[in-house]
């Protein structure tokens, strides 16, 4: 009845929801009582994360003159100055994988992997992430392995992402495996509930989190009989959905042991805030709550999608991300695109700052994280990938020294670093991608 | 003799078998060692179908135009599309039964979700707040290969079936939460907006789901300006709050009292304002439409003047103006009485036990109903016995009821598409190919009757069973999802455009496009009109805004209504602001977006993505910047790497150039300059202006007619469409066209179609 009712209603104005939250735009003034249990003075915990921007950078403006430390920070690097003792920057990296048609298809999937995606025609098919293959070494001791989010609703894109490739390339970062790439949230909302559940008391929560076990068992059996009567095909989507009720199973198992740890949950954030900064920075917050709780340790962030058309009126800059990252070498143009990536770079540095003021064991969280910030495009005007823009931040446990700009032979591979990353990280890869070997002194 | 020469030449010509034409004019770059585009055509036209594959992309290019390609030699036309016809007959004369292609296991995407939500349970749910967004493929996010399972998603499952199964139940145990629905900044509220009591303005209307019998508090913000007072207090207003239709609330807001207030301090006045608009009513549960207003004063009193007959809150340093809504929060259960009567509880509880006799037998009749909605067939007694055990784990008989609608939610029975029966596909799942296809849900009773009878395939009862599904209103979603994907009005939600060039471009507007183009579409089906008419139409939706921003005179009021397009140039869909505005960037048209739209969704020839490391453009010699559009793209198109695709997509965007950014009608372009409007089609035809473009793509209707059916198969499908499916396209378009091209022939074209109704046995 009710869709016939609404056809003579205007859709412009109504909206509907099932919505269970209590209005606090930022969660800034929350404190929750929550730390990571494992950190101790003696063994730090260690937090990776991604943070994503697109369209490359104007490199001239965003490379520092000078190798080694005490570098002079670049117009597009110049809010990171605070942070200098945290800060690599990296140059000279090069994603060769990226170097194809489809270009804002490309650059996504092949920035943690160095694997090039398949064409449309061979399915739905790219490699396997970094942050993922860290998240089954580092991630299986907290509830979530890793956390991917987004910011701006991919469904607006529709036609600029089909050149041949799935929009799946171009809509998240992370693969977990060459065919299950993880969808990037957007909602802080969502996310939030992801990470503390909806609340309640203890008792509560202990049983809610009861019946979703015994949920996902009855769905495991039901499933299992489903598989056994499917063709080979269908059989193996059904075996990949059983991986991954059983990987929640294992979330529900880790949640139950923490019910009593948490204290009080904070509140809830209704929805995409309608101003771009406060979604960023409240994306920020929820990695950050993250991290502290040690609910994840693992986060990839694309702060701005490929093919954005958003402006940035708050950096005077009207014309729209996409079209004027096609510069032509307009110095206005170029201008232009300066301040929305230093304006990115502000938001980062937001992320740092948090993560520098939340106490970690004996220090804070960025002496405890390994960031990497970057874009998989040189420039904008040439969709090429080389020199890529890049800067590694944060502590990395002692195993990361800042202040520094280090400069690589022309077109290392980026998979290199990523290789280096995992090792800092205890995790010893063979090759990453189109990797080469490891970065010597970083 | 030179006159006898032509002749013979003519002759030749005229009689040339396709072979000739092949090697005369194709195999100069596509034989075995030079094989341009990776395209040997010199295999003989002794088997075409053994080559059909490569053939296919042939005839897609010769249908286009667009080979031989420019400056090579090129015969005429009709000569061209003699070889077409030829390989289009060799190929389809060889697919007597077509490989109808795999039918792949999938799950439902979100909106899918979220219709069979609305379907089994009677609830409208926001599905965005629940479940991830799904990838795209082929245009459409139906496509089974990108429809993959995540971690994320399961937990997704898992939280919405136990939100969706305590409020579709009413759970007395709900907790009171706060809901907030906030109207984006840059709705316009000076005017009425449709659905809020007559004599209002501005404000906004919301679908609430109230979980129980209860009371509930209204809480609403308003506005502020840049020195953080409450908007327009100069003069008092009166604020309104509604519950379907009925006031709950009247307050004052505005006048000396409170601006004097304001003027002391800002914060304090505004939760002074605030707490007066607040109020606390009993509601009943169910679905409910809230709506928050302010009672209409007179013109004289508006103190818009910028362009006061949009909006009045385009400047953000405004400092006086009026009161505006900025968000509604609807925050309870509080001080619960009951259940009460929703209309998910009654499509739940077909049945009430008399006494603990008779529970179970009641429980399995509602798990059943409800089972056989979700599962989409006949229940079997195995089928009950998980949904029971969950029943029987709930302390009572509705907690049981929802726990057992909890798990039918989470089953993988629900939650994917699955067809287990050999070739050809099962009646009930042809039912359920159809629901998905024509609703984007689950069949409903009637259809899983028939089907469950085995007689949804007899071709009579299956047209009737088409028809009676297009007609009902849950076809809407061939607009939403279909159409909102091929035509890209999906975008419309996150365009933006520039508030100096285009002050007037509100969410009104931007809402109003989008209702247009659906309603539109809609009526094109409904009606069953010809596909055709989606580009000829001399009729569309408007509004007194969209009338205004069309230019057609003597429409008033804010409700959608029929109208007769004046004159030729806006007629279907490429006069429509949705498609234009799409197409266009924040501060000016693109030629480049609005001819790669029309080669994508209307002429299917879409051109490849542009190539990496893109060569420097040649530095501008002259100094001086081009001015108009035209000139930048002619500069962008002297270097010929860009060329090559450019000058396939920009001539025909060009055509276009009389509708500005936001698809109002404009003599001079963004460089003040008139417009001009000439382009050119693929195949070379000159075309000035919209009518002359439209003119011209109904010239040759086949192409619109293919490329449309193409899209339609791909979404019915769920999968891209691949070279051995293009005879079954082919039939569709041949069939159709006898009669005019009409929705219901192509509509009942695709259902009857081999790929539709088959799949693929074995290794193919």
């Amino acid at each position: 009845m009710s869709f016939i009712t609404k056809q003579h209603l205007n859709r412009r104005t109504l909206l509907k929801g099932l919505g269970v939250s209590v209005a606090l735009p930022l969660l800034d003034s929350m404190v929750p009582a929550l730390t990571a249990q494992a950190a101790t003075a003696a063994k730090p915990v260690k937090r990776l994360g991604f943070v994503y921007v697109p369209h490359g950078a104007i490199m001239e403006k965003f490379t520092p003159a000078v190798e080694g430390a005490d570098f002079a920070f670049s117009p597009i690097l110049r809010p990171l100055e605070p942070f200098r003792d945290r800060v690599v920057v990296v140059s000279g990296l090069a994603h060769k994988t990226a170097d194809n048609a489809g270009v804002h298809s490309m650059s996504p999937p092949t920035w943690l992997s160095g694997v090039r995606p398949s064409a449309k025609d061979a399915g739905v098919r790219a490699g396997v992430t970094v942050d993922q293959i860290a998240a089954q070494k580092i991630g299986q001791g907290t509830q979530f392995p890793s956390l991917e989010l987004a910011t701006e609703d991919h469904s607006g894109l529709i036609g600029s992402c089909d050149g041949g490739y799935s929009c799946t390339y171009i809509n998240t970062l992370s693969w977990r495996t060459p065919t299950t790439p993880l969808p990037m949230e957007i909602n802080p909302r969502v996310v939030f509930e992801r990470l503390f559940g909806e609340g309640g008391t203890p008792e509560q929560r202990v049983a809610r989190l009861q019946q979703d076990r015994s949920i996902l068992d009855a769905v495991t059996r039901q499933a299992g009989h489903l598989k056994m009567s499917l063709g080979a095909q269908d059989g193996a989507t059904m075996t990949q959905y059983l991986d991954n009720v059983r990987e929640i199973e294992r979330r529900i198992q880790l949640a139950e042991k923490q019910t009593g740890r948490q204290g009080k949950t904070p509140d809830a954030p209704i929805g995409i805030p309608e101003s771009f900064e406060d979604h960023i920075k409240l994306m920020f917050d929820l990695q950050v709550l993250a991290f502290q709780a040690d609910l994840t340790r693992v986060s990839t962030f694309m702060m701005a999608r490929e093919l954005s058309q958003r402006t940035y009126p708050q950096v005077n800059a009207h014309d729209p991300h996409h079209s004027v990252s096609h510069h032509e070498n307009n110095p206005e143009k170029i201008e232009t695109l300066t301040r929305i990536q230093n304006y990115h770079m502000q938001m980062f540095a937001y992320y740092l700052d948090k993560l520098r003021t939340t106490a970690d064991g004996d220090g804070s969280l960025l002496d405890h994280s390994m960031i990497l910030y970057g874009s998989n495009m040189s420039s904008s005007n040439l969709h090429n990938h080389f020199p890529l823009p890049t800067v590694l931040v944060g502590g990395g446990s002692g195993q990361l020294k800042g202040n520094r700009h280090m400069k690589y032979a022309n077109h290392t591979p980026m998979t290199n670093l990523l290789m280096t990353m995992l090792g800092k990280l205890d995790i010893q890869m063979d090759k990453v991608g189109d990797s080469t070997g490891m970065l010597a002194d970083l | 003799m030179r006159i006898a020469g032509t002749l013979i030449s003519c002759a030749v010509m005229l009689h040339a078998s396709p072979s000739e034409v092949v090697r005369q004019y194709c195999v100069g770059c596509h034989n075995e060692r030079n094989s341009t585009a990776g395209i040997n055509l010199n295999t003989g036209l002794s088997n075409v179908p053994a080559n059909a594959e490569v053939w296919e992309k042939a005839i897609r290019k010769l249908r286009a135009g667009t080979m031989p390609p420019k400056g090579m030699p090129r015969p005429d036309r009709t000569i061209l599309d003699g070889l077409t016809v030829f390989l289009e007959t060799s190929i389809d004369a060889a697919a007597v039964t077509p490989d109808p292609g795999p039918s792949i296991l999938r799950r439902l995407n979100r909106a899918e979700y979220g219709a069979a939500i609305r379907d089994i349970l009677s609830l409208n749910v926001d599905v965005s707040a629940l479940l991830p967004a799904d990838d795209a493929n082929h245009g459409f996010d139906n496509n089974a290969d990108s429809l993959r399972v995540s971690p994320a998603l399961l937990e997704g499952y898992l939280a919405a079936s136990r939100k969706i199964s305590r409020l579709a139940v009413g759970d007395p145990a709900v907790a009171p939460a706060f809901s907030t629905y906030r109207v984006r900044p840059d709705l316009g509220q000076d005017h009425y907006i449709e659905g809020l009591p007559l004599g209002t303005r501005g404000g906004v209307l919301v679908e609430h789901n109230f979980p129980l019998d209860g009371t509930y508090v209204f809480k609403t913000r308003l506005a502020l300006n840049t020195s953080a007072k409450v908007r327009g207090l100069d003069f008092e207003h009166q604020f309104l709050v509604t519950v379907d239709g009925v006031r709950i609330h009247q307050a004052a807001v505005g006048g000396p009292a409170d601006e004097e207030a304001a003027a002391v301090s800002p914060p304090a006045s505004e939760v002074k304002i605030l707490k007066r608009l607040e109020v606390r009513v009993p509601v009943s549960a169910g679905p409910h439409l809230v709506g928050v207003s302010f009672i209409r004063k007179t013109a004289a009193q508006e103190d818009g003047y910028l362009q006061p007959w949009l909006r009045s809150n385009l400047d953000t340093q405004e400092q006086r103006g009026i009161p505006l809504v900025e968000s509604i929060s609807i925050g309870g259960p509080f001080a619960v009485t009951g259940s009460g009567d929703t209309p998910s509880r009654r499509k739940i509880f077909v049945c009430r036990p008399t006494g603990s006799s008779d529970e179970i037998a009641c429980a399995k009749k509602i798990i059943a109903a409800v089972a056989r909605r979700a599962y989409r067939r006949p229940i079997t007694e195995a089928d009950l016995e998980a949904p029971l055990s969950f029943y029987q784990s709930g302390k009572g008989f509705e907690p049981g009821i929802e726990n057992a609608i909890r798990f039918l939610l989470t089953s993988p029975e629900f939650l994917f598409r699955i067809e287990r029966s050999a070739q050809p596909v099962s009646d009930l799942e042809l039912a359920s190919r159809l629901s998905f296809f024509l609703w984007s849900s689950v069949p409903d009773d009637e259809l899983i009757q028939i089907a469950g009878q085995g007689k949804l395939k007899d071709p009579a009862i299956l047209e009737k069973q088409v028809r009676r599904m297009l007609a009902d209103s849950r076809s809407h979603a061939l607009a939403t999802n279909f159409a909102g994907q091929w035509l890209y009005l999906r975008n419309l939600s996150g365009v933006t455009r520039d508030t100096k060039l285009f002050p007037y471009f509100d969410d009104n507007l931007r809402q109003g496009f989008r209702q247009e183009t659906e309603m539109f579409f809609d009526s094109i089906v409904r009606e069953d009109h010809s596909a055709l008419d989606l580009l000829r139409a001399d009729y569309t939706f408007v509004n007194d805004r969209l009338a205004r921003h069309y230019g057609i005179p003597n429409v008033r009021g804010n409700y959608f209504r029929r109208v007769t397009i004046p004159g030729e140039q806006r007629r279907g869909l490429l006069g429509q602001g949705s498609v234009l505005t799409v197409t266009s960037y924040a501060t000016r048209t693109s030629p480049v977006l609005r001819g790669k739209w029309l080669l994508d969704n209307v002429l299917g020839t879409p051109v490849p993505p542009p190539p990496p490391n893109i060569p420097a453009l040649a530095e501008n010699h002259s100094g001086i910047t081009p001015r108009s559009v035209r000139e930048r793209m002619e500069e962008h198109r002297k270097n010929p790497a860009c060329a090559s695709c450019h000058d396939i997509m920009d001539p025909i965007g060009f055509s276009l150039e009389n509708f500005d950014a936001t698809g109002a009608w404009r003599f001079r372009s963004e460089s003040n300059a008139p417009v001009d409007a000439s382009g050119v089609l693929v195949d070379g035809t000159n075309v000035n202006g919209p009518a002359a473009l439209t003119k011209a793509l109904l010239d040759r209707p086949e192409t619109f007619a293919t490329t449309f059916t193409e899209k339609l198969m791909t979404y019915a499908l769920g999968r891209g469409l691949e070279y051995y499916d293009m005879p079954s396209v082919r039939r569709v378009v041949h069939t159709s066209s006898g009669n005019d091209y009409r929705m219901s022939s192509i509509l009942l074209g695709i259902v009857r179609s081999a790929p539709f109704q088959m799949k693929r046995t074995g290794n193919r």
